[in-house]
């Protein structure tokens, strides 16, 4: 593989390109899924191929194939710096990139148990048993599901770097629907949708304990149709790791993204209401607000030492004490802003797709409570878990975000349990309201997939958090 | 291209390594180009293309699919030989039934949604349209942001039961968003071959719009009559179609027509059907697992009438597939089976937009919706935000722009309060997934917040 990534590069460099990086990778993949006690998915994948990207005439170009013959690489080189000659006549400037040495490495993301080693039968005996304990408390649709990738990745550009990388990473989750007066409700475990994916091993998903939580998944989605709404309030509200990851996703990640800053996804995911000028001034959240990004965390599905242009990855400060101070860049933007180096955050999907800016591990720090005493020093509010539905417009300000379920909090206690809690704010205002984040005890990453790019990418995304508090947040449910 | 003869051989090889069990090959080449465009510059140009194989085997029982791209023929056959051996170590539990022969199609004469001379031109047309859409973008103003893109899917999908089902189908797709100081616009055109796309009116569309919304009004969230343009109303179809229509969602108790089959659950001005074969959305001829697609009229003259089956579905409820087994997406991972509308239409009415505007005397005419999330499917509860141009109507004329408002509400609710239909059905959203649809006038749609732009 790193012989045929070099070979691509020395031929973009015969053509003439100022810049060329090439990526070969191999990609095994595994997704096993029971729904209603019934194999829905035993479901693997292989693919291997390369794309190579060019800077040719001052304009990029790429090209990707999975023939890796001789013959079919030089043809898509070939094709990826005639698309960026052609592009060159369709730019007002230049593509500059700000400078990052050439790195020669082999590096390996640390697992203890091989998942592609466990055998196929205990993977959805596992499966199995937690979809039939999710059935016994008579829930409409139960299903248990797991995925194991894992990613061989050769890089070389015509700098020098020469870059070895396998990723591997597993995860799986539990999902209960329940029907009943007229409405459906729904919990999961340990994350809605995305199977909460790890930067591990086998040992993910022992730790979680599928079968040992399934029940009280599905006893909940049924407690929730005969539970009351959410009442419409404004008051405190402490929301726990999996769904504070996703909102700082969406209100703080992408509008952190430099291409979007810079309008590269204007026309289709959105710009940012972030503009350059912003970085050093402006105050995004309270005192409380600490974030960063950082490719580095270990154990994250987004834990890697180089990313997709072989920048290595390294924690980049966002917000200070709730003051933006600074944003993710790729080596083009960084270079377009006058950051002196890239964030380590470019990455695409698959060897298929054009690496783009990408957050990375972007993660709220831990404050200095305990959770206990977080919900025990909170009069009145509510705690919410998991997240339902989740929307925001095209500048990343106001957003609506819905949660499975909703704890009401009296007196520092929690009590009574609501359904179809809603929550909605505009995002610097949201930030600000933050009085309280918990210790490093409760500090959890959560993995996530994100839809990004034309043709749409379904990114890698991981953010670490503990449980936040929010004081005089509106509040409500979807009828309300 | 690969052709009929080399892809149908491909696929017997690859049948010939199943070991003897149930088999089905998907076989897919495809090539993809974009050119995506942001004030003044074409930042992405892509070319890609390739081979992707799936492998579904089952016996009666139990079943594994295996997905491939970039290996050879060779080791394609190793690898469904392996998997052959692992099918015994699945659970038993119920295989996805195989479709026979006769449900397969391969188009004879003029095909649905291909056009040969696409490949050809692809390069110099997606280059010339960015240009084009940046310069008139700019003579008007503004700046252009968007993407051109073309491309050519070859699919084949065969089984051991003999179905074989072959189709090429090529796609073009612009989508200008201008950008005029703080007003936005946007405009798409979609179509199989290259002339159906006219890219200077396209972008004059989208920069016009972004002109005409400039300095937008901040108004209150409430209910407000509106009046939809295609680009919205293909959420709210879309969505209906995607949440209600799926049969596993009807028997399970999730969709709006779960006990409602046969009865009226939207106004008799509605019509929503999903029709693979009609050539004015994006045809796609044959599902995900072969078979050809039939028409489904998913709520007829306001009455709910048919639901979206696999051969999975088919089964369960004792009837057959309707051709809406998901086709995957060649450049992401599989997800699993679904069935899903790949087709969908609004029915068009009468009425034209100036009729719409005029009948509203305080309302909002709404170009298109942002990042739409569901949140409660059973009576499709939605929530999302209005993007690229949103309009006060007064006194039945559009008086200036408004800042962008959220709606939360459910597009069933919503939809029953229809008060026209357009006449003039237009083709939105890219991929497999088009929703072709006319303008609509709603009496009432429930905002509840409001932006800052």
């Amino acid at each position: 593989m790193q012989g045929k990534a070099q070979r691509a590069v020395q031929m973009a460099n015969a053509r003439g390109v100022t810049y060329a990086d090439c990526r070969v990778v191999h990609r095994e993949r595994q997704y096993l899924s029971i729904k209603n006690d019934v194999v829905e998915d035993a479901n693997t994948g292989e693919d291997l191929g390369l794309g190579i990207r060019v800077i040719a005439d001052g304009a990029w170009g790429f090209a990707s194939t999975n023939d890796l013959c001789e013959r079919a690489i030089a043809h898509c080189v070939g094709r990826a710096v005639k698309l960026a000659r052609a592009a060159a006549d369709v730019r007002n400037k230049p593509v500059r990139l700000v400078e990052e040495p050439a790195h020669v490495d082999d590096w390996s993301r640390p697992y203890r148990i091989d998942p592609f080693e466990v055998d196929v039968g205990k993977k959805l005996d596992i499966l199995a048993r937690s979809c039939r304990a999710m059935m016994a408390e008579g829930v409409a649709l139960a299903r248990a599901s797991m995925v194991f990738e894992r990613d061989t990745i050769a890089f070389a550009n015509s700098e020098g770097s020469k870059i070895r990388q396998v990723l591997t990473e597993s995860g799986g989750g539990l999902y209960a629907m329940a029907v009943g007066a007229g409405h459906t409700q729904v919990r999961s475990y340990p994350c809605t949708v995305w199977h909460d994916i790890e930067g591990r091993g086998w040992e993910a998903i022992i730790d979680r304990d599928l079968p040992g939580n399934a029940a009280r998944v599905a006893a909940e989605a049924r407690a929730l149709i005969s539970a009351p709404p959410c009442p419409e309030m404004v008051t405190d509200v402490i929301i726990a790791p999996n769904e504070l990851a996703l909102q700082i996703h969406e209100s703080v990640g992408h509008p952190l993204e430099a291409d979007r800053v810079f309008g590269h996804e204007a026309d289709f995911a959105g710009t940012s209401f972030v503009h350059p000028d912003m970085v050093g001034n402006y105050r995004y959240g309270s005192e409380h607000v600490n974030m960063y990004a950082d490719g580095t965390i270990p154990g994250s599905r987004i834990s890697y030492k180089y990313d997709d242009e072989g920048v290595r990855a390294h924690r980049v400060e966002l917000i200070d004490k709730g003051i933006l101070v600074g944003l993710m860049h790729s080596r083009e933007t960084a270079h377009e802003m006058g950051v002196p180096r890239a964030s380590g955050c470019m990455r695409a999907n698959n060897y298929d797709h054009l690496p783009l800016v990408r957050m990375a591990n972007v993660s709220l720090a831990p404050g200095d409570i305990s959770l206990q005493d977080l919900i025990a020093s909170t009069d009145r509010g509510i705690l919410l878990d998991q997240n339902r539905s989740w929307s925001i417009d095209d500048r990343r300000m106001h957003f609506q975000f819905g949660s499975e379920a909703g704890w009401i909090i009296e007196d520092g206690n929690i009590g009574e349990m609501v359904r179809d809690p809603i929550y909605a704010d505009m995002t610097p205002s949201f930030w600000s309201k933050c009085d309280a984040v918990a210790d490093a005890n409760d500090w959890r990453l959560v993995g996530y997939a994100c839809g990004k790019g034309t043709p749409s990418q379904d990114g890698r995304v991981a953010h670490g958090c503990s449980h936040a508090r929010f004081r005089g947040l509106k509040v409500g449910s979807k009828t309300s | 291209m690969m052709g009929t003869d080399r892809i149908y051989q491909m696929g017997q090889r690859l049948l010939a390594a199943s070991g003897g069990y149930d088999a089905e090959i998907t076989l897919e080449w495809v090539r993809y180009g974009l050119a995506r465009f942001a004030a003044g510059n074409v930042h992405q140009n892509i070319d890609m293309d390739g081979l992707y194989a799936r492998v579904h085997l089952a016996d009666d029982h139990r079943s594994v699919s295996l997905r491939m791209s970039g290996r050879s023929i060779e080791k394609m056959i190793d690898r469904v030989t392996l998997e052959a051996k692992n099918l015994s170590r699945i659970p038993a539990g119920v295989a996805r039934p195989l479709p026979g022969p006769d449900a397969g199609y391969i188009p004879e004469g003029c095909i649905p949604g291909y056009s040969a001379a696409l490949e050809e031109a692809a390069d110099s047309w997606r280059m010339a349209t960015a240009q084009t859409a940046v310069n008139t973008v700019e003579k008007s103003g503004g700046d252009a942001y968007g993407r051109a893109i073309t491309g050519m899917i070859e699919r084949a999908v065969l089984n051991s039961r003999g179905l074989f089902s072959y189709a090429p189908r090529t796609f073009c797709d612009l989508s200008v968003t201008a950008i005029c100081n703080d007003g936005y616009g946007v405009a798409e055109a979609h179509g199989t071959s290259t002339g159906a796309i006219d890219s200077r009116a396209t972008a004059e569309e989208a920069a016009e719009r972004a002109r005409a919304s400039q300095s937008p009004a901040s108004l209150p969230a409430g209910d407000y009559p509106v009046v939809l343009l295609p680009y919205a109303v293909a959420d709210v179809v879309g969505f209906i179609g995607a949440l209600g229509a799926d049969a596993d969602a009807i028997r399970e108790g999730r969709s709006f027509v779960s006990g409602s089959m046969g009865e009226t659950v939207l106004p008799e001005s509605i019509s929503i059907y999903d029709d693979g074969l009609d050539p004015r959305g994006r045809p796609l001829l044959f599902d995900g697992e072969g078979v050809r697609k039939k028409r489904v009229d998913i709520v007829r003259d306001g009455v709910a009438h048919g639901a979206l089956h696999d051969q999975t579905s088919a089964r369960i409820d004792e009837t057959a597939s309707t051709g809406h087994a998901a086709v995957g997406q060649p450049f992401n991972p599989d997800r699993g089976r679904q069935i899903a509308p790949q087709n969908l239409f609004l029915a068009t009415g009468g009425a034209s937009v100036d009729e719409m505007i005029r009948a509203t005397d305080y309302g909002l005419l709404v170009t298109s919706f942002h990042y739409t999330r569901p949140l409660d499917p059973r009576e499709v509860w939605m929530t999302g935000m209005t993007r690229n141009g949103t309009f006060l109507i007064r006194g039945g004329e559009i008086v200036n722009p408004v800042k962008n408002l959220r709606f939360t509400d459910s597009y069933l609710r919503a939809l029953g309060t229809v008060t026209h239909v357009g006449g003039i059905a237009q083709r939105c959203s890219e991929g497999p997934g088009a929703v072709t649809v006319p303008a609509i006038r709603l009496e009432s749609l429930r905002f509840t917040g409001v932006t800052d732009f």
